[in-house]
């Protein structure tokens, strides 16, 4: 062991770092086996339906052509345990950046699941009616300074959340459409 | 409950430090490996590692990239997440999050008993160490010799009255030597000669100061049981560093082994529960001195070895890496 070189500890040094990277890995893909209803991401929704007990899932059925958002959502995540939750990320047609996120988590869940896009500053929101049911609208500016609105309502123990980087009008349009007709 | 706490900021503080240190520590010990480390004053400073990173890293990070936080970054990017353990259940009844709490309660008790309350108590050791009866010419005349040496300013010497080996070192500034009219008596000119070059190292490395921020550190982390043990290493290091460095002044081995020797401790056989402890202690610590003269024979005269740092900001680096990926 005296007698290797520098570039020879060097690999050997790499090659235990690698192993720990291994091991780590491993740990984490783990508890996956045990508990298959973590959250997860899915390749489409009727992949996360067919995986997970979805009560009912509010997609909606207008998103304003204006708004360049492409339907269907570029990334899905789902879990059951420890509480049901379904996260849709949609993209802009021509960039990566996400310009709408759906979230539907249980009412009762011990804590909340952060959105991807992030709000920076909050003004007071304001109670409006989305199909008979009460909202909160919220406008606010979300990463990159860029104006968004989010607006979130209780549907039978299903706390829905729309946070769009578009006007409070168009959030709400989209909002109504995850619902069904009165 | 105890969920909504470990996802709290404090919380994933907690977890994740434990977890760090976890990492840190076989990331330091693997490096001892393939870097092939066997000096102790080069294990000294990669232990730090161990017991600094961690309390810096969570912040650090949360700081520099607030996503970090997010379980889109644990289900994406992180190479671990702890919240995916912590959410388990043991066979479907115990949650994890239970057993872990329960754990780091359990190591915070034992910071509580073995390192705090004999603090109050004012019982961590049975001797009176105030009780000086005076010094000796001949002690004087030797620490005044070692002192010249060592390049350091002498330290006042106290002879105590007592029937057991004592040397130890006092004091951050003014330094104060207290030794036993005992060990005086069993060793020779060369091996008190050994002993007291030992002590005047301490205070060459200013370890008495060293050792208290290094506690402090440990007192930081109460909860961490990496940090408990490696707290413990780092101060066995400091003991081998200061024999080595005092052969390579007093080129006498076996002096400072024989002298070492003098302090192997073996309690009476009596049956009872204190007695039981008494037996592990003296157990432990005549294991470190069965350590440092096995490790004084391999040296021989040798100093400490050179300290390479591109090893050193290498081990450092993929600790702080790895840190980041493990949430």
């Amino acid at each position: 062991m005296r007698t290797l070189t520098f570039g020879k500890r060097l690999l050997l040094f790499c090659l235990t770092v690698f192993l720990v990277t291994g091991v780590l890995a491993v740990l984490n893909w783990l508890p996956s086996l045990v508990q298959k209803q973590t959250m997860k991401k899915f390749s489409s929704i009727d992949a996360a339906e067919k995986q997970l007990r979805v009560k009912h899932l509010f997609l909606p059925t207008l998103i304003p052509e204006d708004l360049r958002i492409v339907w269907p959502p570029a990334e899905i995540y789902a879990q059951d345990v420890p509480f049901s939750a379904f996260i849709m990320h949609l993209k802009y047609k021509d960039s990566n950046g996400i310009g709408l996120v759906i979230q539907q988590t249980d009412a009762d869940a011990p804590y909340q699941i952060e959105p991807l896009i992030k709000v920076k500053t909050v003004t007071a929101g304001s109670q409006i009616f989305i199909k008979d049911r009460k909202a909160v609208l919220v406008p606010a500016v979300c990463d990159d300074d860029i104006p968004c609105n989010e607006v979130s309502w209780n549907e039978g123990g299903t706390i829905i959340t729309l946070i769009c980087k578009c006007s409070a009008q168009e959030v709400v349009k989209i909002a109504a459409s995850t619902l069904p007709e009165p | 409950m105890i969920i909504r706490l470990l996802f709290s900021y404090p919380g994933m503080y907690i977890t994740q430090s434990v977890l760090h240190s976890v990492v840190a520590v076989i990331i330091v010990e693997l490096s001892f490996f393939a870097w092939d480390i066997r000096d102790h004053f080069t294990k000294f400073r990669y232990r730090l590692l161990t017991l600094t990173l961690p309390i810096l890293m969570f912040p650090l990070f949360q700081a520099f990239s607030p996503q970090r936080g997010s379980w889109y970054f644990r289900l994406n990017t992180a190479l671990f997440d702890s919240q995916r353990w912590l959410e388990l259940n043991v066979l479907g009844v115990i949650p994890l999050s239970v057993v872990f709490v329960v754990f780091l309660a359990i190591v915070t008790a034992v910071f509580l008993i073995q390192e705090i309350l004999p603090i109050f108590r004012g019982r961590s050791s049975g001797i009176d160490l105030e009780v000086c009866k005076g010094t000796l010419e001949t002690l004087d005349a030797m620490l005044d010799s070692i002192c010249r040496t060592l390049n350091i300013g002498k330290p006042s010497v106290c002879i105590i009255d007592e029937a057991l080996p004592v040397l130890v070192t006092q004091g951050f500034r003014d330094h104060r030597i207290i030794v036993s009219n005992r060990l005086i008596e069993t060793l020779e000119e060369g091996q008190l000669r050994g002993a007291l070059t030992h002590e005047a190292v301490h205070i060459m490395r200013d370890s008495s100061s060293k050792t208290q921020f290094i506690y402090l550190l440990r007192m930081l982390m109460f909860y961490n049981p990496v940090s408990m043990i490696e707290f413990r290493r780092i101060v066995h290091d400091d003991e081998f560093i200061c024999d080595a460095i005092t052969v390579s002044k007093t080129k006498d081995t076996e002096a400072l082994i024989a002298a070492i020797s003098s302090f192997y401790y073996h309690p009476a056989e009596t049956e009872g529960l204190s007695q039981m402890k008494e037996r592990i202690e003296s157990h432990s610590h005549n294991l470190l001195l069965d350590e440092r003269i096995e490790r004084l024979r391999e040296i021989g005269h040798d100093g400490p070895e050179r300290f390479r740092w591109v090893p050193f900001l290498l081990t450092a680096s993929v600790i702080f890496v790895m840190g980041y990926l493990v949430t």
